[in-house]
């Protein structure tokens, strides 16, 4: 198991060495440059390359731009706050994502889960219809016509929740963020829930187990449920990142200062810097998270630790 | 990997290019130098129509000069009443030049390639449909090129286009800042390469002249030879805003070409107001956008203010004297103008030599400044500080917009012990960035808000008090349109800025405000294009 | 020796199931595999459903934009933003182009004039833009999604079949290239890309084949050591003919059922896309495109929103029915049961 371990995280790590240079690439292919602006002149626009290195060819800028990232330096912003340390503007804004996105996570895999247990334990009648009716509704609306919805009803309506994010009552300013961008991880979760359990159902073993004479509730919670999650938590992880990455739009309509916001303005504004950090602490996240899933899925699932060890 | 995702993005802009620049046959054709080409766009638009639909308050344009941007010397009236309209919208006209066209160029039918940005607001966009469907209508073949600003800008820059909606802000009220993108020598910003010697020579004459009158009459007739003449630009716009202020609350004072004012806001003990983007940099050497402007105005100041009008008066500067010619302003500092720190503690009172030392830093290389060049624009040549009171500044020649361009952000004073003490983290944060203004930045939190509280020290702050200014400004960053407006219904908040739709549905509301920008859309002509 | 005092009653031992349930022999004749899966489709009603609307959505996009005189980039200056009205159902008070209480058309002075659907805020015909953008969203997710199977099943086939070394070096690529977030690089490359509907399908394949390829690799090897491969290579075949003719065949099913599902997705991920300011270029319209529009102008004029949101949300549950029948039919396991 350990050699394996250490197997995968050196391949995670050459793995993030070629991302960053294809986003070094990608951002050298990008039309324009941070420094295409009505006010400046050609003269100017020499002195802004020079003064930041972007005269450079761009693998000397990467060579640069690794060597000082393992220093913990992501160099400086050129348009968004310019001359600001990138590192500290993603530091800020990284945890508060983060934040969101654990918490529509949460609320995602609670009621994914029951929506798709409830489907699967009624499976062909109408409400293994409803529910798989609800989850594919989830997945078929944008998040942001959620949001407003939530935001016109439940706040401006009702009064109940504040619309604004507010960083004196992080928590409760969160929630309607939150659950606008549990939307589609409670569909996702629900559909993967219900078809991986109507499988598990309807395998010998839980045919076994019945005939064994196990009582149905012991049955469903000591074997059903287990056999479920393990899939189940393979798909949680890119759900999980996928939130991270999309909740730009959520951001930007309850006026959080997150990191996806950051990400899709630095793009826009083409803040070199700024995108590739972005961009690279998604990929180190999802990374991380996948490694984390298969590492867990492992020791779950004896079949596949033994597969692994074996190898 | 490299290699492979080059190659199929080469493939595939090649597949993306080869649909465009296609030409009847291989002649070189130089389109937009054809007279009736332009006409028949200029004619093409329907200005009113298309700025009514953009629905915020936008107004057509008459010609390249915007609204309320400039004043007659003599009457005070306003450049476009003095001018009158240089543009006209006629389909039938527009129809003839472009038949005539057609034969002149020996062609069946004529395509434009309109190229435009898709973040730069909704109303760009739109416009853009419209002026599309406006040139259809008269019988050109449209293919709308949509790119994100940057790539437009450099597109623009470089040349490489055929017509584009463009903009200009204006940066001082002087029909100047219009007039000078036109001229031959300017490579910068005559992306169109209009070249004509009649109008260099109006341009060159208005500079030179110290009559102002003389001036004013030459830009009248400059921009007759570039737009009704010679048609080598179409102004289509003039951007408008429209906002909601929550009556009571009051101060703030709008300036379609130089910074909003927001030292005077009054009407409540704290006021919450919506900004739709964050501050870009504190640093007002740094900072290149309105709403960094809008806040170092507040927290820092000038040897001069705007009024309400947009004149003049002096802010940090006591008094000053100008010599005869014109030429040579000597200006005394206040003796109560101070530096304050976060906290509003006194760090340093301020000196001539603080601008002259934000003077001589604005220039330099090593900040690289993008306003680096708005000295020159003041015809300013020389500084110095003669002692720790008197700062003189002498002109190349005299300017009738000089005074005013002292109000502008990148000339304010900056103390050279602080700034060099904090080097690299100097004003990133509230901390790290010194207030001398009305107001003291409390705090700013990127990307969510930044705070304001009244200086009690500053010299007219009794004035302020009994004008019952707000002890506290909070900007909060805000870029969603619909739950701006649904905060400001449920009284979160004191201002909110609309867009689309929201205007209609607002406009009787108590509070709706619309104003005019500054900026100005037209359509830039590159007549050295060819196919 | 034991006291065994029980007494057998009739009832003693019951059907598992039901009583009436009765095990009858069934004569099973030869059916072909598509006549199986065909059999199992009709049998499941929420698929056929699906399968119905999908045909009705793909006729609408076809036909729906030449139903009336209107074209998608019509421009009418005073008439924006016009709620529905349609000649017939206005006499019953539906779609009677009354807004807050006033009839937009007649204060607009466009008596004569019906929009089906309502106009937008530029005063173009929604009935018009809703199917053309319908059109172009399914150009675009299935060009991309075909994309996706031949690149994705030919990949995973090679990689699957010859395994070791050709096998690992074509797995880390797809490794790295899947360790970058779908957002991400969908985004970047919208940027730099020039905007048009080749650049979005191309955006969307490159992230996309990754999932195909996978589950192609799978399903090789599960195949490809199981006898009548092994019995196609004793007579000599070559490899080509075996992927091509012995193993392509026996995953088909499975990758048929994944693109199905991936449709839905590429039409959200290009209205991510709109959203961002990167979809499709104006004044041409998608779904995506014409959401992101819509949304703009929720609070006041909901109708320009929820029609496309409509056709949208209606196109992916018939996709996802579709899809999910098809999975089914495909697997006779799930069937039955």
């Amino acid at each position: 198991m350990k050699k394996y371990i250490l197997k995968r995280v050196l391949i995670s790590l050459a793995t993030l060495f070629v991302i960053l240079l294809v986003l070094f690439i990608l951002m050298d292919l990008m039309p324009g440059t941070p420094f295409n602006d009505e006010k400046l002149t050609e003269a100017q626009k020499t002195l802004l390359f020079a003064k930041y290195g972007l005269d450079k060819p761009v693998l000397v800028r990467f060579f640069l731009y690794a060597k000082n990232m393992l220093k913990g330096d992501l160099g400086v912003s050129y348009a968004i706050n310019k001359n600001f340390a990138v590192s500290e503007m993603v530091k800020d804004r990284l945890g508060i994502s983060i934040a969101v996105g654990a918490m529509a996570m949460i609320i995602g895999t609670i009621c994914g889960l029951l929506l798709g247990i409830l489907a699967a334990l009624n499976h062909n009648t109408w409400i293994d219809n409803l529910c798989s009716a609800i989850s594919v509704i989830g997945v078929s609306i944008p998040s942001y016509v959620f949001a407003l919805l939530l935001c016109y009803y439940v706040a401006y309506r009702l009064g109940l929740l504040p619309i604004l994010y507010n960083v004196e009552q992080p928590f409760i300013s969160l929630i309607l963020p939150s659950i606008a961008l549990s939307v589609s991880p409670t569909a996702n979760i629900a559909r993967f829930t219900r078809s991986e359990m109507i499988d598990v159902l309807n395998s010998d073993y839980i045919l076994l187990a019945e005939s064994k004479g196990i009582k149905n509730w012991k049955l469903i919670i000591s074997h059903v449920l287990r056999n479920t999650l393990i899939p189940v938590i393979t798909v949680m992880g890119p759900i999980l990142v996928n939130l991270l990455t999309g909740s730009s739009v959520i951001e930007k309509i309850f006026g959080i200062p997150g990191i996806g916001k950051l990400m899709i303005t630095a793009i826009q504004e083409n803040d070199y810097n700024v995108t590739i950090a972005c961009a690279f602490v998604y990929s180190v996240l999802y990374i991380i998270v996948m490694l984390f899933v298969d590492i867990l899925y492992g020791i779950i699932d004896p079949r596949i630790r033994i597969a692994k060890e074996g190898n | 990997m490299k290699k492979l995702l080059v190659v199929l993005l080469a493939l595939l802009m090649l597949v993306g290019c080869g649909q465009g620049g296609k030409s009847d046959d291989g002649e070189t054709v130089v389109i937009y130098q054809n007279e009736n080409v332009r006409k028949a766009i200029a004619y093409a638009i329907d200005r009113e129509a298309l700025a009514k639909s953009l629905n915020d308050g936008s107004v057509g344009a008459e010609g390249i000069i915007p609204f309320k941007l400039a004043s007659n010397p003599e009457t005070g009236k306003d450049f476009r009443e003095d001018q009158g309209s240089v543009v006209a919208y006629d389909v039938d006209a527009a129809k003839g030049y472009y038949e005539t066209a057609l034969e002149e160029l020996n062609k069946k039918s004529l395509k434009i390639d309109l190229l435009y940005g898709t973040n730069e607001g909704d109303s760009v966009i739109k416009a853009a449909e419209q002026i599309a469907y406006y040139l259809e209508e008269v019988g050109f073949e449209v293919n709308l090129v949509a790119k994100q600003k940057k790539e437009r800008l450099s597109l623009l820059t470089d040349g490489d286009y055929e017509v584009c909606l463009t903009r200009w802000g204006p940066d001082y009220a002087d029909p100047q800042t219009y007039m000078d993108l036109f001229v031959s020598t300017n490579v910068s910003n005559n992306s169109g390469r209009y070249n004509s010697a009649e109008y260099d020579k109006l341009i060159a004459d208005a500079l030179k002249t110290t009559d102002m009158k003389e001036r004013w009459q030459k830009f009248l007739e400059a921009e007759k030879v570039l737009v009704e003449k010679d048609n080598a630009i179409v102004p289509v716009f003039q951007a408008g805003g429209a906002m909601i202020i929550r009556p009571g609350v009051g101060g703030i004072e709008f300036h379609s070409a130089a910074v909003d004012n927001y030292r005077h806001v009054f009407g409540k003990d704290t006021l919450t107001l919506i900004t739709n983007t964050d501050i870009l940099n504190l640093d007002n050497q740094v900072a290149t956008d309105g709403t960094s402007f809008i806040a170092q105005t507040m927290f820092m100041g000038g040897l001069t203010e705007l009024d309400e009008s947009g004149n003049p008066v002096l802010d940090l500067a006591e008094s000053y004297d100008v010599n005869e010619d014109g030429t040579v302003y000597t200006f005394k500092i206040r003796d109560d103008a101070n530096w304050y720190n976060n906290k509003g503690e006194l760090v340093a009172p301020i000196t001539a030599y603080d601008f002259e030392y934000s003077w001589n830093r604005l220039i330099s290389d090593e900040l690289a400044s993008e306003y680096n060049w708005w000295l020159d624009t003041m015809s300013v040549d020389s500084w110095k500080a003669i002692d720790d009171k008197t700062f003189e500044v002498t002109l190349s020649t005299p300017s009738g917009i000089f005074l005013g361009c002292l109000a502008f952000p990148s000339v304010f004073p900056i103390n050279q012990e602080f700034a060099e003490a904090q080097g690299n983290q100097y004003a990133t944060s509230a901390e790290t960035v010194l207030n001398c203004g009305p107001f003291i930045l409390d705090s700013w939190t990127p990307d969510y808000s930044y705070e304001f509280v009244k200086n009690p020290n500053y010299y007219f702050a009794d004035d302020y008090t009994k004008a019952g200014g707000a002890n506290k400004v909070v900007f909060r960053v805000l870029a969603d349109t619909q739950t701006a407006l649904m905060e400001y219904e449920a009284d979160k908040i004191d201002t909110v800025i609309l867009a689309g739709e929201q205007v209609d549905a607002n406009k009787n509301v108590d509070g709706y405000v619309d104003r005019l920008q500054g900026y100005l859309f037209y359509l830039s002509l590159n007549i050295n294009h060819y196919e | 020796m034991t006291n065994f005092d029980h007494e057998f009653h009739n009832d003693d031992f019951k059907f598992a199931h039901s009583a009436d349930e009765k095990l009858v022999d069934k004569n099973y004749s030869a059916t072909s595999y598509a006549k199986d899966v065909w059999n199992n489709f009709k049998k499941n009603k929420g698929a056929l459903i699906g399968a119905i609307i999908i045909l009705i959505i793909v006729l609408m996009a076809i036909i729906g934009p030449n139903m009336n005189s209107f074209t998608y980039k019509q421009i009418h200056s005073g008439q924006e933003c016009l709620v529905p009205r349609i000649p017939g159902l206005e006499k019953l008070g539906i779609a009677d182009g009354y807004h807050n209480g006033t009839n937009q058309y007649l204060e607009k002075g466009a008596e004569d004039v019906y929009y089906w659907f309502g106009s937008d805020t530029q005063g173009r015909d929604i009935w018009t833009r809703v199917w053309s953008g319908t059109r172009v969203s399914l150009i675009i997710a299935l060009a991309a999604v075909l994309i996706d199977i031949i690149i994705g099943m030919v990949y995973g086939l090679i990689s699957g079949f010859f395994g070791g070394m050709v096998d690992n070096v074509m797995q880390r690529f797809a490794e790295i290239l899947n360790g970058i977030p779908t957002l991400v690089i969908v985004t970047l490359l919208g940027m730099v890309l020039p905007a048009g509907i080749v650049s979005i399908i191309f955006a969307l394949m490159l992230t996309g084949w990754i999932g195909m390829e996978r589950i192609a690799r799978a399903q090789v090897l599960k195949v490809k050591e199981q006898e009548f491969v092994l019995a196609s290579r004793t007579l000599g075949a070559s490899k080509l003919r075996i992927i091509f003719s012995e193993i392509l065949p026996n995953i088909l099913g499975q990758v048929i059922v994944t693109s199905m599902f991936s449709i839905p997705n590429a039409i959200f991920l290009e209205a991510y896309l709109s959203f961002l300011g990167l979809g499709v270029p104006a004044p041409m319209a998608s779904l995506g495109s014409l959401v992101s529009d819509g949304y703009k102008s929720m609070t006041t004029f909901p109708h320009i929103l929820i029609i496309p949101v409509i056709v949208m949300a209606i196109l992916m549950l018939c996709f996802n029915l579709f899809a999910d029948g098809l999975r089914d039919a495909f697997d006779p396991k799930m069937l039955n049961k």
